[in-house]
């Protein structure tokens, strides 16, 4: 029982970490200027053709 | 042709210089494949630095101009010869060094890898045939800041070295660029290049097994590291930042495994080795001179890392700073001089040149001194990186760490600050990961106060956290190893897509005109 709540909780745990780096990604992508002027560009040249 | 002939030379040598560093790794006690390739590097790359800056001082001795290929080949010849005889007068102790044995993750097969490690291989070929194909001078000639090519022309040294020639050496990175030059086979340029790629690689995966990843994890931080816009781009680009970062955490490296051999006299053969690194990573920029700094405070604590086993001879940490700062000064000591003798107004070198360079860089000026509001600025500047690059840069993705780095490292980080919550650093491994938390911590402050370049100059310390962040995706690997490689693969592809898309653009231009270019490097005088 005891072995399973340390188990759960370190699962928990890295549910964590992880929702975290997803997190960590999505804000990158939000606030990153290479990503928003990649993604200028692209929508530029879509817009040309 | 003789300057080719003496490349061809310098290289053998270097090779015979590189199996020199394996012997004296070996006898050192490292066991381990990566770290054995890896420090044995060091010893042809110090050495050659070391060359150049012997000529360079028989140069400003002789008032003549004597720094060609040849003579940097036959210096680096004797240096490897002394190297040789030194590793051969050593005494063969019985070798017992500590690992920490860390077993890889269940569950997960080296299958789900194939996809971030085809991610940056595909990157890293689109630069590669760009770097083939495309012309070898740059649109846009920017100043020398070292001594550029001319040094090495003959001719051309002789109209840009002033009357009497003295001195005018490059720094340590550049001294594979410029001597490819010197015979015109700037082309081969990206061979040198990836060579401090491989022994980023190399050494990162050392770091984080050092730290306790298993080698997936290691691996992945493997990948992460070369998908950095600025590790990328020099891969292929000449500058000195890449070779800079490889040296100063193959000194690093060398530490690590001077903490866990039994013999005093490998511990002290390992921080000569350390010492080599560091001088290689500073003689290519005083600015690294405080991040080599940051080395010497692990140098002092090394015998609090030593495991309790291995105890049995007394720290002597005075005599390990000392040897380590003799011997960094070795390979960076030519260089120093210059730096002060510039400061005092005289110049060993003329700073004057313009040479066209490949680079995809802008050079923005770094700020002069450290006032409170300059770092209230830079501090404003640099809150939200890694996720915002710093603002005032003019090329944007060389400036970004990339998707995946942003999206793993910060975290990582917290999850190992988080980790010594009520931690008592009992063992050796522990009390590492303290140490080397620290001195990342350390190296992000002096990203934020010293007036450099965003990410190039401070690419070591930035670097430097991959392998924690290893720990953390050693961890999620173990319950989630697809979300992981999905999410780090994801991370990948925006950041290779961003990072290779005006080469690869290139690369299709090219083959669509079938228009090969082949001119060679200009060097003008401004």
């Amino acid at each position: 029982m005891m072995e399973h709540e340390t188990r759960g909780a370190g699962l928990g745990r890295e549910y964590v970490w992880l929702g975290l780096c997803v997190m960590s990604l999505v804000c990158y992508l939000l606030r990153s200027e290479a990503v928003s002027a990649f993604v200028r560009d692209v929508l530029r040249e879509l817009g040309e053709r | 042709m003789v300057n080719a002939i003496a490349i061809v030379v310098i290289a053998l040598i270097w090779l015979y210089g590189w199996h020199v560093g394996r012997m004296w790794t070996r006898s050192c006690g490292v066991r381990e494949r990566g770290s054995l390739w890896a420090l044995a590097c060091v010893f042809p790359t110090a050495g050659l630095a070391m060359a150049v800056q012997l000529a360079a001082i028989a140069e400003t001795v002789t008032g003549r101009v004597l720094i060609g290929p040849a003579q940097v080949a036959v210096a680096f010849l004797l240096l490897c010869r002394v190297g040789k005889g030194v590793v051969e007068g050593q005494q063969h102790q019985s070798v017992r060094t500590l690992r920490p044995r860390v077993a890889s993750p269940p569950g997960i097969s080296l299958k789900w890898l194939w996809a971030p490690v085809l991610v940056v291989g595909l990157a890293y070929a689109v630069f590669l045939a760009d770097a083939i194909t495309g012309p070898v001078t740059g649109a846009r000639p920017q100043p020398a800041s070292p001594p550029q090519v001319a040094w090495w022309t003959g001719d051309a040294a002789a109209e840009v070295v002033p009357d009497p020639p003295r001195a005018s050496v490059p720094e340590s990175g550049e001294v594979a660029t410029f001597l490819l030059a010197s015979a015109g086979l700037e082309r081969c340029g990206p061979v040198t290049r990836l060579l401090d790629a491989v022994l980023l690689a190399a050494v990162i995966h050392a770091l984080a097994r050092s730290l306790g990843a298993g080698t997936r994890a290691a691996a992945v931080a493997v990948c992460i590291t070369l998908s950095v816009p600025v590790v990328l781009v020099q891969s292929f680009a000449p500058g000195a930042d890449l070779y800079a970062a490889a040296a100063w955490l193959s000194s690093l490296l060398a530490m690590v495994w001077a903490m866990r051999v039994e013999h005093d006299r490998q511990r002290r053969n390992l921080l000569v080795l350390a010492g080599l690194a560091a001088g290689a990573g500073v003689g290519s920029g005083w600015g690294r001179l405080a991040a080599a700094a940051l080395l010497v405070l692990i140098v002092l604590a090394e015998g609090w890392l030593r495991p309790q086993e291995f105890r049995t001879a007394a720290p002597r940490p005075l005599r390990n700073m000392v040897l380590f700062c003799v011997v960094g000064l070795l390979c960076s000591g030519c260089w120093l001089a210059d730096g002060l003798a510039r400061t005092g107004g005289r110049r060993l070198r003329p700073e004057s040149v313009v040479a066209a360079a490949p680079s995809s860089f802008a050079e923005p000026s770094p700020d002069a001194g450290v006032t409170l509001s300059i770092l209230r600025r830079r501090i404003a500047s640099w809150w939200d990186y890694p996720w915002r690059e710093p603002r005032g840069i003019e090329n944007g993705s060389t400036a970004a760490t990339g998707a995946a780095y942003a999206t793993f490292v910060p975290i990582g980080l917290a999850a190992a600050v988080f980790s010594f919550a009520g931690r008592r650093f009992g063992n050796p491994t522990e009390r590492w990961k303290l140490v080397y938390v620290t001195i990342a911590c350390g190296g992000l402050l002096l990203a934020l106060v010293l007036p450099r370049v965003a990410v190039r100059d401070t690419l070591a310390q930035v670097l430097l956290l991959v392998p924690v962040a290893a720990v953390l995706i050693d961890r999620l690997m173990v319950r989630f190893p697809r979300s992981v490689l999905l999410t780090l693969t994801a991370a990948l592809v925006m950041t290779v897509t961003i990072t290779a898309r005006e080469p690869a653009r290139a690369v299709a231009e090219r083959v669509r005109d079938a228009g090969w270019h082949s001119s060679p490097v200009a060097v003008t005088r401004r």
